[in-house]
């Protein structure tokens, strides 16, 4: 993925069915003005993870919105907001998309 | 192309997902997207039409299960970036 994320903030919630996922993806992007960086299926049998870049209250805004979309689906593995990610943090994030 | 609305049916395993996938084609006249399937894991199937084409499907789908449904949803005027996403997974699927 290019360098065009540098910097944002970072969102990444994990849940554990990804058509919930989509759901929550879709929440947030209505709700702020945020960029889905990758969606990916790290865990075998079904969970999903999504990550989301852009500025700080833009993906709390969005995190909020997708838990609040994703609640009824399925059940939240996790979420966190890095407000500030370090260099490093930008190169795991981005090494597992395209596995 | 603008798409109305999408459908995603999450089901167990790549087999189910085409029976799903020729069901809802037959049930409305929806556009077969893509599917995420992970080795053994669970397939989700994207198909995008209409609002009403795409609720019609998920819909039969649901009401007569081929196989265990484990996740529906319909999303109607999907965000650009679900979109952006979408078209991700298309070309992901085409290597």
């Amino acid at each position: 993925m290019d360098g065009q994320y540098k910097g944002m903030a970072i969102g990444v919630f994990e849940l554990d069915s990804e058509c919930a996922c989509f759901v929550a993806l879709d929440a947030a992007a209505k709700t702020a003005d945020v960029k889905i960086q990758a969606v990916e299926r790290n865990r075998l049998s079904a969970g999903a993870c999504v990550k989301m870049r852009g500025s700080v209250s833009d993906v709390k805004a969005a995190m909020e919105a997708a838990l609040e979309a994703a609640r009824p689906m399925a059940n939240i593995v996790s979420h966190t907001v890095i407000a500030a990610p370090a260099a490093d943090t930008e190169t795991a994030i981005e090494m597992t998309i395209h596995k | 192309m603008g798409y109305g609305a999408f459908g995603l049916v999450e089901v167990l395993g790549e087999a189910n997902a085409v029976l799903v996938t020729d069901q809802m084609l037959k049930a409305a006249d929806v556009v077969y997207e893509t599917q995420d399937t992970k080795c053994g894991g669970h397939a989700l199937i994207f198909v995008s039409g209409s609002v009403s084409a795409v609720k019609a499907a998920v819909e039969s789908v649901s009401e007569f299960p081929v196989c265990k449904i484990f996740n529906s949803a319909v999303i109607s005027n999907p965000s650009e970036e679900m979109v952006k996403i979408v078209e991700e997974f298309k070309l992901r699927r085409k290597k």
